[in-house]
């Protein structure tokens, strides 16, 4: 045993080709860890994106207020990032709606009987649900 | 080959790593895809299932009425038989029907009664036997019996001023005494005595015992009445108690040796008797004392009172009275009072017995009135307040108590007043009870039994009274009265139906909450027009059958054609509907009655009254369709439900909703599947 790292150590000529072929396996270990969490960041934000369905379940033209019953039919939560009524952005109250549930989401605004305005509903991901909708007369 | 090429590789190792790396690559490209493609046809799979979905609806309704609730299972038929058919062939009006018929009801007992003007005589200090008061029963099974002997001497025979006592002996024992005292020398003087308890079957001697309360001076009994009614199945409660107790109260005052507590699963019948006194040298007012009976809390109308020869001697008053208790527990207490108040009246032996029985099996009867009825006659007249008219549909053993006294004060002979009973216009002479007070005007009460079977029919009980001496100022008075009949219908030919099921009303559908009040209907004939017949149903609060709060108790009278008999809870529905929705239902004639009949029932169900909404939805969708949201809008509202229904493909659902009745006017109705679809109906 004493012998054979005597050997070693005399034979110095042996040694950088496993240092090299050690450092190259570290490095290749790191690019494919960053290529993964790179891949596994890209695919989940796409599909989360993907996920997103939400639908009007009613529109009601309260006063000074809009009140919106929005149910989430998709597979992930969602987060109302932003409410356009006439395609100018509008307080709300914050919701954020798991899967299968559902809640008014109200929006700050001035109605006019007999007008139609369209009311654009915007997720934080971008996916939005748009339409026309009445006020009462 | 495979040697060529791993000289190669050998030779060209960097080829080998980009090898590598192009396949890791590809790897990771391939999840990649993989992921976003297999997702994308996912959702790519819920959008065309959404677009598939074709969920409409086609009606909305108001709804008055839930469906029928039917019995489940099989009627219990407590009284009669189930004849043919099965509770499946009254869940619908049709032509099958289920049939019963009546059977024999019968309310076991037994009784003795013996009366006799025989007179007879003692000196004695000591119980002899009274030889015209012996019953010899036997019990055939282990009974509850009441025991109730009443002897006393008419005006002018010989009796000891100091009275006498009477005793129950029981299988050669004494078992229970009262004593009493009269005006003077040879005025009237009579005795009360009552007993309960248990026996066991076989023979039995029951005697009837007088001895003198002053040893060595003659008292006698002119007239008695002995009486023992026995129950194999009886609620009953009874006490006997020598423990003296006092007072000086002129109100009446808890004898706190007379309280019984009584629990009854089912309305009953309660025959009570409470007979209280002193014997000869125990603290009595001249003016004696007097009594009555508390129940839950309540004196009865009316009051007894009995006045001694003396102040200490023997003095002792009995008071009756029957009524309807209701399922639950009761509390009876005698209680006394002083007839001179702040001075002491005494109770050394008193005997309080209840006994109560099914409302459905005995009748009774019983008046009590405050009205005063004075007569100077020597010979019987009618108390016009101790009147009972019956009408037997059986034979029946019937016992009758009359009891009537006059307070301190009222207008009384002092050689007192005699009593008997009259039925059907003969007085029952056997009856007689003679009692005579201390003096002047002073309270003087009278005890009188009878018992015999009487007819099936109508049946006249009369109370009757003289003045036991009709010399000068004859005049007696009766201001307080009761008047008992009970009778035991005897078993020959009484027939009855009772029949009972389980009704469960769907409370998942019909929330009670929504609920107006509930309608029991029946259709059905029988073979006899003669009797009525009642729904009722179970009362959860009071544990009992009844239609207590029902639109309607008074019962149904039948063609023998087919009929129907609803009837509606009102808002008293609640107490007869358990929180799971069961009901029960009883079907019952009003009594027994001589014929037997048979009864066929094609239908008996409860629904619910309500306000509700029944929708209509239509899925001409290829899939099946879960809805999961109502919306009930109208101009001031957006009314939104949680809903959990399944519609299949090509199907038609109706979805009734008792808790919400649409809005008057205009109103849209919308309903928003699980996948995101709505549909919309417009209507008013």
């Amino acid at each position: 045993m004493v012998k054979s790292v005597r050997n070693i150590l005399r034979n110095r000529r042996g040694i950088t080709p496993v240092l090299s072929s050690l450092l190259l396996m570290v490095i290749a270990v790191a690019a494919m860890s960053i290529a993964i969490t790179a891949t596994y960041v890209i695919t989940d934000n796409l599909h989360d994106t993907m996920g997103e369905r939400f639908i009007v379940e009613d529109v009601w033209f309260r006063t000074d207020q809009i009140s919106i019953y929005l149910r989430n039919v998709g597979k992930v939560s969602i987060k109302i990032a932003a409410v356009y009524v006439n395609h100018s952005s509008q307080s709300f109250t914050y919701l954020e709606l798991e899967e299968d549930k559902h809640d008014w989401l109200n929006v700050t605004y001035s109605w006019s009987s007999s007008s139609v305005y369209h009311i654009n509903i915007v997720t934080i991901r971008g996916t939005k649900v748009v339409d026309y909708y009445t006020s009462p007369s | 080959m495979w040697i060529i090429t791993r000289l190669r590789l050998k030779r060209d190792r960097r080829g080998v790593s980009n090898i590598i790396v192009v396949a890791l690559s590809l790897v990771i490209i391939l999840v990649i895809v993989s992921n976003i493609v297999l997702w994308s046809y996912e959702m790519n799979q819920l959008d065309w299932e959404k677009m598939k979905e074709d969920m409409s609806i086609t009606n909305v309704e108001h709804v008055t009425y839930s469906s029928w609730f039917v019995a489940q299972s099989e009627y219990a038929v407590n009284i009669g038989s189930r004849v043919s058919g099965t509770y499946t062939d009254t869940q619908a009006i049709d032509g099958s029907f289920e049939t019963f018929r009546e059977g024999l009801t019968t309310f076991e007992h037994g009784y003795a009664f013996k009366s006799s003007d025989t007179r007879v005589s003692t000196s004695s200090g000591t119980p002899v036997n009274d030889s015209e008061a012996v019953l010899n029963i036997t019990l055939d099974m282990d009974s509850h019996i009441f025991i109730i002997y009443n002897a006393g001497n008419k005006e002018g025979s010989a009796e000891d001023q100091i009275g006498k006592g009477c005793a129950i002996n029981v299988d050669g024992e004494d078992k229970a005494f009262s004593w009493q005292s009269p005006y003077a020398v040879d005025s009237a003087n009579s005795v009360t005595v009552v007993w309960a308890t248990f026996l066991s079957a076989g023979s039995h001697t029951i005697q009837g015992r007088f001895f003198a309360n002053r040893a060595g001076y003659t008292v006698g009994i002119d007239t008695r009445q002995i009486m023992a009614y026995w129950f194999p199945t009886v609620v009953s409660e009874y006490v006997r108690s020598t423990v003296s107790v006092t007072t000086t109260s002129g109100t009446p005052v808890d004898d706190t040796e007379a309280v019984l507590n009584i629990t009854l699963n089912e309305d009953s019948v309660a025959f009570m008797i409470y007979n209280a006194g002193n014997q000869r040298g125990s603290a009595e007012p001249l003016e004696g004392k007097g009594i009555t009976i508390n129940i839950d809390g309540s004196d009865i109308a009316t009051k007894e009172w009995q006045s001694p020869y003396s102040n200490q001697d023997a003095n002792s008053v009995t008071i009756v009275y029957a009524t309807l208790l209701a399922t639950g527990s009761h509390i009876v207490k005698g209680r006394f009072f002083s007839n001179s108040p702040a001075q002491t009246t005494t109770i050394d032996e008193r005997q309080l017995i209840v006994f109560c029985f099914p409302s459905d099996a005995v009748t009774y009867g019983f008046t009590e009135s405050t009205t005063s009825v004075s007569t100077a006659s020597g010979t019987p007249v009618n108390d016009t307040e101790a009147i009972l008219n019956t009408t037997l549909t059986t034979s029946s053993d019937t016992l009758i108590i009359y009891v009537g006294a006059n307070s301190y004060g009222t207008t009384e002979n002092r050689h007192g007043k005699g009593i008997l009973v009259n039925v059907d216009g003969t007085d029952e002479s056997n009856s007689s009870s003679w009692q005579s007070t201390h003096s002047w005007d002073y309270p003087n009460s009278v005890t009188s039994l009878w018992s015999e079977q009487l007819a099936a029919g109508s049946h006249t009980i009369q109370g009757r009274f003289s003045s036991n001496l009709g010399s000068s100022k004859p005049t007696v008075t009766i201001s307080h009265r009761q008047l008992l009949i009970l009778t035991f219908p005897t078993s020959a030919t009484n027939y009855r139906l009772d029949v009972n099921g389980t009704f469960v009303v769907d409370v998942s559908t019909y929330p009670l909450d929504s609920i107006q009040t509930l309608e029991i209907q029946l259709r059905y004939r029988t073979d006899d027009a003669g009797e009525k017949w009642y729904l009722k149903a179970y009362n959860w609060s009071s544990s009992t059958y009844s239609d207590s709060g029902f639109n309607s108790t008074a019962g149904h009278t039948p063609t023998t054609e087919w009929e129907y008999y609803a009837v509606n809870l009102t808002d008293e529905w609640r107490s007869y509907v358990q929180d799971n929705g069961t009901i029960y239902v009883k079907f019952v004639d009003e009594g027994a009655d001589s014929n037997q009949t048979i009864i066929d029932i094609d239908f008996l169900g409860v629904r619910a009254k309500i306000d509700g909404t029944r929708f209509t939805f239509k899925n001409e969708g290829a899939l099946t369709s879960h809805l999961v949201s109502l919306w009930i809008i109208n101009s001031t509202n957006h009314q939104r439900y949680d809903i959990n229904v399944f519609v299949n493909s090509a199907e038609t659902t109706t979805y009734l909703r008792a808790d919400f009745s649409l809005p008057t006017g205009q109103c849209t109705v919308k309903v928003v599947t699980e996948r995101g679809n709505t549909a919309v109906y417009s209507g008013s």
